[in-house]
């Protein structure tokens, strides 16, 4: 019996010229999309490997150089982009790929691909997931106003309902219907994207059960929009109230709840200017011991702490050369500075976060925003996750070479260098990014309440159809 | 047996009677035509007997079986033609055909759909071409063909012949004269007075909410029945 609706309103929704225009401009728009991204996603992995490469030819090959300017000359880290970022690019625009890493500074992102276009840009751009989570449900909302409301008009519920058919049956049927028809339409454009996938080389496991994940939380989400659509069908009167409703929840879904919580976030947890941040920076790296100014008072505290630590009288007297203990002492200090106010700000852009996705009872969109983005990659705790161990790679780094400096240079030897074979055996930033398994602890509770949408969208159209009368 | 049986049946909306305490019993073969203004009680009744609306109080009975109680059931032995049939226009009016049988439990083979449809008097051209270019005389012999198609012990039938021109209006008593020879036992709720009389074996006159008369069409002439009409009318 469901299969006979079902192959009717498919059927029938088929043969609806304005479906077809509606679905052909969506399928285009999917189908560019993924091209586009592909395009880009080639493009910006060929240049990070390149720019891996040369940054990394560049340190090695820097000549004969003293261990502490090498520090102050720097290395660049990479941040990878991953293959599902094909489909969403989240935030990756705003976060920037690289990060310089040198000596006494903790440094910000940089090359933001959002600095490099118009604004323009700041009204988005075309990928999948902006189709798929934005314009799917509207298609979604267009194929099934009137699954219920048309027939009440038309009169063919009662026919239908005389033939013997509960409402409950007729409401399956209504349901699997509209899904014959979304599946039609996305099932191809999944396929072509895991064929992508597959042709990636950056690619693993990992990545392919992300992008199960990813297919499943647009599944549940287009679930929510099937059963609400045809739940407030069911309930409306005529078809233009069925219209306006659910219009009205995909724009509160999908535009005015994302954009007014992240207003309310920005109020309710307001960040500091740059200008401030820097301020507050600043005052805290003067309250600490500075490798190149042996005159600040910390320094001087901290120069006769070694001497007494040792029972010398002088630092030329000291078995390592000073400098080097000096410098990493003041490097100590600005990176436990750093880590503080770089704590202190994540957590208030995760607290802001916070308020954006308590109005997901409400927006199922926002909820799959975030878990999209979370499976893709792209989302700001991937960013973090890079950030930080950028980070604890660049303390190793610069510990290393103040050591060199401690360890093999005389005291007051500003002469002193180290050659290409030294910089060679350096350690390399070998990035782990974040895993499946952390991800997927991180999603868990999104996705639970996601399915909590489903079900409570689809007892909400149980009952709707329980009342439908002829 | 009675396969359509009132008892008693009301349905009260807040501060109307849209139908007060009918009795009625309809045997097989028998066509009874229910007269009446709008708002009379017509479509009140029909909509009792399909389930649609709950009854105040006393029961509508199909093949001795209570609607309220077994709205599902009930439906089986049941036809109904709507006054306006609209049915897909993006189908066909074979494919609207086999769609509503198999809703109702039947598949017949597309020459059988055929032959349903054109034993309802539908062009055997216009089989096969999608519904939204079809008269309203059209939809209506596909209404019928889909009431036939379910071979039902009773048929319900809400105006079904208004905005019919005469000959279809015609073919279409032809054909429940045929019905009813096969032992199916039609209500139909009607306007006209005529058709009333020329296809009905019972005849009940309804006014506000109440069956004030119920006589044999072969006991009264088509005028005797329009005076009378109009004098259960009168205040």
């Amino acid at each position: 019996m469901l299969k006979t609706i079902a192959l009717k309103e498919f059927t029938d929704t088929l043969r609806d010229g304005r479906f077809r225009v509606a679905a052909v401009l969506v399928g285009a728009l999917l189908v560019v999309s993924v091209l586009v991204s592909r395009h880009y996603y080639q493009t910006v992995s060929r240049q990070h490997e390149q720019a891996k490469r040369t940054a990394r030819y560049q340190w090695e090959n820097q000549g004969s150089n003293n261990p502490h300017s090498a520090a102050h000359y720097g290395v660049y880290a990479f941040k990878p982009k991953y293959p599902l970022s094909m489909l969403d690019n989240g935030l990756d625009k705003y976060l920037g790929v690289s990060l310089f890493l040198e000596a006494h500074r903790q440094n910000e992102s940089q090359f933001k691909a959002i600095e490099d276009s118009s604004a323009l840009a700041r009204f988005g751009e075309l990928t999948p997931a902006f189709v798929l989570i934005y314009l799917v449900p509207l298609l979604i909302v267009l194929m099934a106003f009137g699954a219920f409301t048309s027939e009440k008009e038309s009169g063919n519920l009662r026919l239908v309902l005389s033939q013997g058919l509960s409402r409950r049956t007729w409401l399956l049927g209504k349901l699997a219907g509209v899904w014959l028809v979304l599946l039609t339409l996305v099932v191809p454009l999944f396929l072509i994207g895991l064929l992508f996938l597959a042709a990636s080389p950056g690619a693993d496991g990992g990545e392919f059960a992300r992008f199960g994940l990813l297919a499943l939380v647009l599944l549940l989400y287009f679930a929510v929009f099937v059963n609400v659509s045809v739940g407030v069908s069911a309930w409306a009167a005529n078809s233009n109230g069925s219209l306006v409703l659910l219009l009205g929840f995909w724009m509160l879904s999908t535009l005015v709840l994302p954009k007014a919580t992240t207003n309310l976030a920005r109020r309710l947890y307001p960040a500091p200017s740059a200008l401030a941040y820097q301020a507050a920076l600043e005052k805290d790296l003067k309250n600490g011991v500075d490798g190149h100014d042996s005159a600040n008072e910390f320094s001087k505290k901290f120069e006769r702490e070694t001497l007494a630590k040792y029972g010398v009288d002088s630092v030329s007297q000291l078995p390592f050369n000073y400098w080097g203990l000096a410098m990493q002492a003041g490097e100590e200090h600005e990176e436990h500075v750093f880590d503080k106010h770089t704590r202190a700000i994540q957590d208030l852009y995760r607290r802001q976060l916070a308020v954006h996705q308590a109005s997901a009872f409400l927006s199922p969109t926002i909820l799959t925003r975030l878990l999209s983005m979370s499976l893709a990659r792209t989302d700001l705790e991937a960013h973090y996750h890079f950030q930080q161990e950028a980070e604890n790679y660049r303390i190793r780094l610069v510990r290393d070479l103040n050591y060199e400096l401690k360890d093999h240079s005389k005291y007051d030897d500003w002469e002193y260098q180290v050659n290409n074979d030294f910089f060679r055996k350096t350690a390399r930033f070998d990035y782990q990014p974040v895993t499946l398994a952390y991800t997927t602890g991180q999603t868990a509770g999104k996705l639970v309440f996601l399915l909590g949408w489903v079900l409570v969208s689809l007892a909400g159209a149980w009952w709707a159809a329980a009342k439908l009368n002829g | 047996m009675n396969i359509l049986e009132a008892k008693g049946l009301s349905k009260q909306y807040k501060d109307k009677a849209a139908l007060s305490q009918l009795d009625l019993q309809i045997k097989p073969g028998e066509i009874f035509c229910l007269l009446g203004q709008n708002g009379a009680g017509k479509t009140t009744t029909i909509n009792l007997f399909l389930g649609f609306v709950e009854p105040s109080a006393g029961a509508a009975f199909i093949n001795g079986v209570d609607v309220a109680k077994q709205p599902v059931q009930t439906k089986k032995d049941l036809a109904y033609i709507p006054e306006q049939v609209m049915l897909y226009p993006n189908l066909s009016g074979r494919e609207n055909l086999s769609f509503f049988s198999q809703l109702a439990g039947f598949k017949y083979a597309k020459a059988q759909l055929g032959d349903l449809l054109t034993g309802a008097g539908l062009q055997a051209g216009a089989v096969d071409q999608r519904v939204s270019t079809y008269s309203k005389g059209m939809r209506q012999k596909v209404g019928i063909a889909i009431a036939l198609a379910k071979k039902a012990k009773a048929l319900l039938l809400d105006e079904p012949t208004s905005g019919l021109d005469p000959k279809a209006s015609n073919e279409f008593s032809e054909l429940l004269k045929k019905l009813s020879g096969q032992g199916t036992a039609v209500l139909m709720a009607t306007h006209d007075i005529f058709r009333a009389k020329e296809v009905g074996t019972r005849v009940g006159i309804m006014r506000e909410g109440r069956l004030v008369t119920t006589l044999n069409a072969a006991d009264i002439t088509a005028s005797g029945l329009e005076k009378l009409y109009l004098e259960y009318m009168h205040d």
